[in-house]
């Protein structure tokens, strides 16, 4: 005969005052199998987990009922709580009687009718609870991280100074990802390549990083501590090894200053070959496959001239992609962002005026490396501006764009009035359309004020328009803290664009099984307890492939997402939780149906016996096997259509 | 497509169609042939697997079916496919049904010669057994198809006489007599390279009409069709719980129904598992939680659970209703159920072995939830 307890708590009197919390554990205590309940004011507290152990030994239980929280709060809690105790910790079964009962109702009567009922069915799920025991998993002490960003950057060094080697995945020729392209960085003004480039340096050079540039993702199978990844390596067409960087090859290239510089945001010109920028890491040059003459047409006058004039012999025609292998045992992914399409806001005139641009592009202006040496000139006329005016959310916080807010806009407009007013002089007006100023960080308020002291007119509301006239532009603006109408005329528009997800966020989180948000980025899996988790174990996100956030948070971030990962790397095995899939061989037709529905790839057909298998480690309990298979072969450990029938019959 | 004809012999269609099936077996290109052969009391006809050629003495027109071929079909190839080709003599919906079984990992078509046979459709089991009329089944169906009378009509099934479409697809091989002189030839179709291979050295002749079969399978189904559109016109009412409640009245949960359908492909049905058992206590609660308890209790909830499972792959064999001791008329639930659900996925089952079925295939718009757009 089994031994069940109940241990009803009152949650405060998130419970209690609307659950009859004595007449609710006097009934449990009658229950079929059930041989002692008790009510404690909070079970989850040190007290309760006392009451419970000791209850344990004294009525020698070898199951328990805690009728309190949902699951996803305590279950974790009460089932340690039992191991302890004694019991094992998958004989513990959770009634939820508070979100599902005490929360939900204010009519004290029913609601402790309706918690009889839920009670009871939970003596009847515990009764026939089955003991289980964890499985282990041998750990790989290896890290994948996905994108050499700043975010991926940090990851990666804080991995590799923990002393586990680290993968670095990289799409682009470069790391260094957005912060790259940035002159100086709020609310401190640090150059963002003085503070940037010495970690890249460091990544190069760190003997536990493997830098996998200019390569992508194929395919990643296996589940938390042995993940297999293919990579594809796409062709330089340079052989890194010989490349000493020396630039001959570009300077050389037929195409050179004749095709568009992403770096530089469309602003400046690159050759076919090239070096995304000065300071790239790895300091190699790289091929366009799309441009070179060679590489499209098959000829390049009489031959190449960058192969002819690479002392090194490095330039290699003949390379081809390459899918390679690696071994991991946790995953960082930190695929950043992409720049809203100002375009797409019409009004504001962006593909109709070349003096229309973005903060990005206006970066690029101001950095000294830049295609401008760092002069702010008109695009149009290229000329010194006499007005530069910011149009602050553009995208951003628009239900017909991006709803949310990109975080970084206003202080990244606030930084750039500073340096335009450094670079440019007192007799420039500086004006900023903004909706609302946020500056919310640490030092953020006081560079907001410091801005406001520099002559900057400060208009709020949403700009109508941006009308481009013969040698100007003109911006009506309706100014909200004045109630009147403005006509703005200026020489350069500055755009704040939205920060959006990566247009192929949704093929890539398919690939890792992630799950988005309502917004496109990647969701975490809890937003305050577990915010660079996901929904897969042993994947992570950090930066802004989660959702917008400045440079602050997302090496913040970074770190904690390389410590999440730590957690498992450091652990030579990890136990798998039991509550998983498994056959019932003697059941199984072998049809497939559950393989082919199984979204974790857990499932495989065994040939010889014709049925299916589950792998435990990837099995993550989620049931969509169990609902297809039309036959009950497929079982869900403490979740068999028995169990949840004797549940439904008790609630009934 | 290869249209050859055989010629009938002395009057004597079914001695005509095993002179070439004993060719067939005889050739050494097949090991075996499963065919519809009479029982030694002449009761009624069941697959037979036949290896030597003077033990074969079919009736592949025998318009009777008692057991569905898919399901024998799947036994024969699931554990391992034959080594050497063996043909099969099938009718249409029996074609269908182990295209969904080979979908389902059930059967393998791997060294399976389909026959297909055109089908007039069938009786009861009982009907043919007990034939009322002075002719042997065979014979009399023969007459009628001849006459093209509708005096078989009568006989018919159901499900056949309101069949979707009796004519076999998927096959290598047709035997057809649709729109045939049957007192001269009978039509042999080769539809794949491997059927052509099959009758290449058989001595068959060229057909006389090839424009009649045409408009013979065509008038078929026309006929078919409005036979149907009828049949679901009158079932339009049956609808909600309490109507299916007491359409299932007479069900004694015997299962037959599952063991008749070519689909049910499980091991174990779910319904004839533990699973429901319970205490008495809990049926005594369920007594009086309404005063009164209905028992066996899973009756209707094993009629539903097992439409559930099986009505997307539904061929409308009606093998179901032919099985039920209490004579419930299955098809007037399960074919309206069968088009409706299978309309929902867009799904044709029996159609094409490439067309995944409508439970392994996401897609995004199909089913969406309240309140989504």
């Amino acid at each position: 005969m089994r031994r069940i307890g109940v241990f009803v708590c009152h949650c405060g009197i998130n419970i209690a005052q609307n659950v009859d919390v004595k007449t609710l554990t006097e009934y449990a205590s009658h229950l079929n199998g059930v041989v002692v309940a008790k009510e404690y004011k909070y079970m989850c507290s040190d007290v309760g987990a006392t009451l419970i152990k000791d209850t344990i030994k004294e009525f020698k239980l070898d199951g328990i009922v805690i009728a309190s929280c949902s699951p996803r709060m305590h279950e974790h809690t009460f089932r340690r709580v039992a191991n302890d105790g004694g019991v094992n910790p998958y004989r513990v079964e959770i009634s939820n009687i508070r979100e599902q009962c005490s929360w939900a109702h204010s009519d004290k009567q029913k609601a402790t009718e309706k918690a009889k009922y839920l009670v009871r069915s939970a003596v009847s799920k515990a009764l026939s609870l089955e003991p289980l025991k964890p499985s282990t998993l041998k750990v790989i002490p290896e890290a994948l991280i996905i994108g050499g960003g700043i975010a991926g950057i940090q990851a990666s060094l804080d991995l590799a100074n923990d002393g586990f080697k680290v993968h670095l995945v990289e799409r682009d020729p470069s790391i260094g990802g957005h912060m790259a392209q940035l002159d100086k960085t709020f609310p401190t003004l640090d150059c963002s390549s003085c503070i940037l480039t010495p970690k890249m340096m460091e990544v190069a050079n760190h003997e536990n990083i493997e830098l996998l540039s200019y390569a992508e993702i194929v395919s990643i199978e296996g589940s938390i501590g042995n993940y297999t990844v293919k990579i594809r390596k796409k062709p330089r067409y340079v052989d890194v090894d010989k490349c000493t960087g020396c630039g001959d090859c570009a300077t050389n290239c037929r195409l050179k200053d004749r095709i568009t510089s992403e770096f530089n945001q469309g602003m400046g010109k690159r050759g076919a070959a090239y070096m995304p920028f000065p300071q790239a890491v790895p300091l190699k040059y790289v091929i366009d496959d799309k441009k070179c003459l060679f590489l499209t047409k098959g000829k390049c006058g009489d031959e190449p001239l960058c192969k002819k004039a690479c002392a090194q012999n490095a330039i290699c025609f003949d390379q081809k992609e390459e899918i390679i292998e690696r071994k991991v045992g946790a995953i960082i992914v930190a695929t950043g962002y992409d720049v809203m399409d100002p375009a797409v806001v019409y009004e504001y005139g962006y593909d109709q005026s070349p003096d229309v641009i973005t903060t990005l592009e206006l970066e690029r202006l101001i950095s000294s490396s830049g295609p401008t040496k760092g002069e702010i000139l008109r695009p149009s006329n290229q000329q010194k501006p006499k007005s530069v005016t910011f149009i602050l959310c553009v995208g951003s916080r628009d239900e017909t764009q991006c709803s949310w807010c990109c975080r970084i806009g206003c202080m990244t407009a606030l930084k750039q009035v500073y340096l335009l007013r450094e670079k440019l002089g007192e007799d420039v007006e500086i004006n900023v359309c903004y909706n609302d100023l946020r500056s919310f960080g640490k030092g953020y308020e006081e560079f907001y004020r410091k801005v406001r002291g520099l002559h900057t007119n400060m208009f709020r509301g949403r700009p109508s328009e941006v009308r481009p006239m013969t040698d100007h532009l003109k911006i009506d603006i309706f100014d909200t803290t004045t109630n009147k109408l403005f006509e703005i005329k200026t020489d350069m528009v500055v755009l704040v664009p939205a920060m959006m997800p990566r247009k192929d966020a949704a093929e890539f989180a398919r690939l890792l099984h992630l799950t988005l948000s309502g917004d496109g980025f990647f969701l975490e899996a809890h937003p305050k307890l577990r915010p660079v988790d996901t929904f897969v174990n042993g994947i992570f996100i950090a930066g802004c492939c989660q959702a917008p956030k400045d440079i602050q948070d997302t090496v913040s971030q970074a770190s904690a997402a390389a410590s999440r990962a730590t957690t498992i790397l450091s652990q030579e095995e990890l136990e798998i939780d039991p509550l998983i899939a498994m056959v019932d061989e003697d059941v199984c037709t072998g049809c497939g149906i559950c393989i082919e529905v199984c979204p974790y790839e857990a499932r495989t057909l065994n040939e010889r016996k014709r049925i299916a298998e589950v792998n435990n480690a990837l099995c993550a309990g989620c049931g969509s096997c169990i609902a297809a298979c039309p036959s009950n072969a497929s079982i869900h450990k403490n979740f068999t259509k028995k169990q949840l029938l004797n549940m439904v019959d008790d609630i009934m | 497509m290869t249209q050859k004809a055989l010629k009938i012999k002395e009057n004597d269609v079914v001695g005509s169609i095993n002179d070439f099936l004993r060719q067939l077996l005889s050739s050494g290109k097949i090991q075996a042939l499963l065919v519809p052969q009479s029982t030694p009391s002449k009761k009624v006809v069941y697959p037979v697997l036949i290896a030597d050629p003077k033990k074969l003495h079919s009736d592949i027109i025998a318009p009777v079916l008692p057991v569905a071929t898919a399901t024998v079909v799947s036994k024969l190839t699931k554990v391992q496919p034959p080594s050497k080709p063996i043909g099969v003599v099938m009718r249409a919906c029996q074609i269908r049904a182990l295209v969904e079984l080979v979908k389902l990992n059930q059967a393998s078509l791997s060294n399976i010669i389909i026959i297909g046979v055109d089908c007039p459709g069938t009786f009861p089991i009982n009907v043919y057994a007990d034939f009322p009329e002075k002719k042997t089944p065979t014979h009399f169906l023969l007459e009628t198809l001849l006459k093209k009378t509708k005096d078989a009509d009568q006989y018919l099934r159901s499900a056949c006489h309101v069949c979707k479409d009796p004519i076999p697809t998927n096959v290598d091989i047709v035997l057809g007599f649709y729109g045939i002189d049957l007192d001269k030839e009978l039509i042999v179709e080769a539809h794949s390279e491997i059927g052509r291979e099959l009758i290449k050295d058989i001595p068959l002749e060229e057909i006389t009409d090839d424009k009649a079969r045409e408009k013979a399978i065509k008038d078929q189904r026309e006929m078919k069709d409005k036979q149907r559109a009828v049949f679901l016109k009158d079932k339009e009412g049956m609808k909600g719980i309490e109507k299916i409640a007491e359409f299932f009245d007479k069900c004694v949960n015997c299962h037959n129904c599952r063991q008749a359908c070519p689909i049910c492909y499980c091991k174990e049905c779910l319904f004839d598992s533990a699973v429901f058992d319970a205490e008495a206590y809990k049926f005594i609660r369920r007594a009086e939680n309404k005063g009164l308890f209905k028992l066996p209790s899973d009756a209707l909830l094993f009629q539903l659970g097992r439409m559930n499972h099986m009505i997307l792959s539904c061929v409308q064999c009606g093998l179901c209703e032919q099985a039920c001791p209490n004579m419930i008329p299955l098809m007037e639930v399960f074919i309206p159920a069968a088009e409706n659900a299978q309309k929902e996925f867009a799904y044709h089952p029996g159609k094409d072995k490439a067309e995944k079925i409508p439970m392994i295939v996401y897609r995004e718009d199909e089913f969406l939830e309240v309140g989504e757009k």
